[in-house]
């Protein structure tokens, strides 16, 4: 479904990516992991036409989506949940949900996804609470019924139960045809949820197979549950 | 007292066109974070198309005042394309600087056009007085507040009960999450200007057409009064805008009653001053900038 060919990033003398290539099938979850700084974000943001990309390919359904312009990728259907979540503060639950899908009346599915949002339609988004933005940042990319979900970091700085929550959403996700490409500094939860995962490292794919290899591969558990302690 | 309520009849209707210009100030100032001096220039060229249909072809209101939205609109994006599309977003000072340069251009090439001083222009109903019982208004200022309130009414409706006054409002937010939510944040940015150039050519229309002559020298005069009123009311808030233009024009109004046409700027720049000291970001800009600031901290 999504095809990434030797593509690099450079934000001016600066190279995030230096030529990556990977694949995610139509239905699959795949985990990109990997340290802070690896090039994680800019990837994704390229694939979505929100990072300079220097070169490469990006193509979405067999077409070729890197250089077009974000609202263009969007409408293809590639929607971007953004590490950080980017609610729009000034914006209620409900408006932020129909800035992203215009002339779409009903949210009614939404919110039976994520009752917390109904609940709170009416409420700006800077008075969601860390979990509530997170939802309604997902809530937000799905507003258009996407078949490719980018989802950055959705778990960073979200109490126990409110990771718990995102993670049980994924296969939820899944089921209703959503593709997802996943990015997780929360290694292990992000390999059990995931079929595949590449390992990115200062730029570049350091390994790649089925999630359960890589969750097998003690070396890199350790390693990267080691860093996160660190961090 | 008749004579204080008197003069702020008129300064309410005089107030409804800087409220416009103010509104046009905010919209720009608003999806773009940057100030373009050439608001006012843009609006005196469109001015200068209209007064170029009335002499040429003695056209008919309407058709002149069509003219000089439409004038104003293309001198606008011009700006818009040069001075702010073209123009990083991180370098707000060279965008404030070319749309200064971009001012004396417009204004020398109108000059070129229309070498003479002042040119006519027509007035609505020009004569005519309306009188509330001991209260009057000239039917010009009465149709210039009439048609300024139905404007600022259709652009309250368009930002806040359609959909692209949503993708104005987030875009003023934060230009990175509209484009993330899959907004078109340059095709925005460009409309909220042509519509801040349509308003300041409506009230350029008014304002002209209640003065019944224009002169180059108007560009000036309306970057002026507009920028004064949006800061009064507070920079990007959209009810402070309207109530920034009304304030001026009061104040102003009495000032030239009570104190004579010499002060009447010099009190004007007085009340901004008073009111930047006391409230940094204008009457309404305070509680914009702290939603905005508890926006950005929290989310
Ligand atoms: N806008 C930018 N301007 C300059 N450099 C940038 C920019 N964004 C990212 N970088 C650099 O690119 C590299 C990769 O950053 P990126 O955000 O893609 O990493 P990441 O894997 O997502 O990290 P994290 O886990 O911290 O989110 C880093 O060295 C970073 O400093
Ligand atoms: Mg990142």
């Amino acid at each position: 479904m999504l095809e990434v060919r030797d593509l690099s990033v450079s934000y001016g003398p600066v190279q995030a990516l230096a030529g990556i290539s990977l694949e995610v099938r139509e239905g699959e979850i795949v985990a990109l992991i990997g340290a802070n700084g690896a090039g994680k974000s800019s990837l994704i943001h390229a694939v979505a036409g929100l990072a300079p990309a220097a070169g490469g390919k990006v193509s979405f359904r067999g077409e070729e989506v890197l250089g077009l312009p974000s609202h263009r990728i969007f409408r293809r259907g590639i929607a971007l949940c953004p590490e950080g979540r980017m609610v729009l503060g000034g914006l209620t639950v409900e408006e932020n949900l129909k800035l992203a899908a215009p002339g779409r009346r009903s949210f009614a599915d939404l919110y039976e996804l994520f009752p917390r949002l109904g609940a709170r339609a009416s409420s700006r988004g800077a008075s969601l609470s860390g979990g509530e933005a997170q939802m309604l940042a997902i809530a937000r990319a799905l507003a258009r019924e996407p078949e490719l979900l980018l989802l950055d970091e959705p778990s960073l700085g979200l109490a126990p139960n409110a990771v718990q929550a995102i993670f049980a959403l994924l296969p939820q996700l899944r089921d209703r045809g959503l593709t997802i490409l996943l990015v997780e500094q929360n290694l292990v939860q992000a390999l059990r949820a995931a079929d595949r995962a590449y390992l990115l490292e200062s730029g570049r794919i350091a390994r790649q197979g089925p999630a359960e290899a890589l969750l097998g591969d003690e070396r890199i558990v350790e390693r990267y549950l080691g860093l996160e302690q660190e961090a | 007292m008749a004579d204080f309520l008197q003069n702020c009849l008129d300064g309410i209707a005089t107030g409804s066109a800087y409220a416009l210009l103010a509104l046009g100030f905010t919209l720009i100032f608003g999806v773009l974070r940057r100030l373009n001096l050439s608001y006012g220039p843009s609006i005196m060229a469109g001015v200068f198309a209209g007064t170029a249909l009335y002499t040429a072809f003695n056209a008919g209101l309407a058709e002149i005042a069509i003219a000089t939205v439409i004038g104003a609109v293309v001198v606008g994006a011009y700006i818009e394309r040069l001075c702010f599309w073209a123009i990083r977003k991180d370098m707000a000072v060279a965008s404030m600087v070319s749309s200064f340069v971009i001012w004396m251009q417009i204004e020398e090439g109108v000059t070129l056009l229309f070498p003479d001083r002042t040119y006519a222009f027509p007035g609505i109903l020009a004569d005519a007085v309306v009188e509330f019982g001991p209260f009057f208004l000239r039917a010009s200022s009465l149709a210039m507040l009439a048609i300024a309130a139905l404007a600022v009414l259709g652009l309250l409706g368009l930002i806040y009960r359609t959909h692209f006054g949503l993708a104005v409002r987030a875009v003023s937010e934060n230009p990175e999450a509209a484009r993330v939510a899959g907004v078109n944040t340059g095709l925005v940015t460009l409309l909220a200007f042509a519509c801040a150039s349509a308003l300041g050519g409506l009230a350029g229309f008014l304002i002209a057409a209640g003065d019944e002559q224009i002169t180059p020298l108007f560009g000036l005069w309306a970057t002026f009064k507009g920028l004064i009123a949006m800061m009064l009311g507070g920079m990007g808030s959209i009810p402070g805008a309207v109530l920034g233009g009304l304030l001026l024009g009061v104040v102003e109004a009495n000032a030239l009653w009570y104190l004579g046409v010499e002060t009447r700027d010099l009190i004007a720049y007085m009340l901004l001053f008073a009111v930047l000291t006391f409230r940094p970001g204008g009457l309404m800009g305070q509680a914009a900038l702290m939603a905005r600031r508890a926006a950005e901290s929290r989310v």
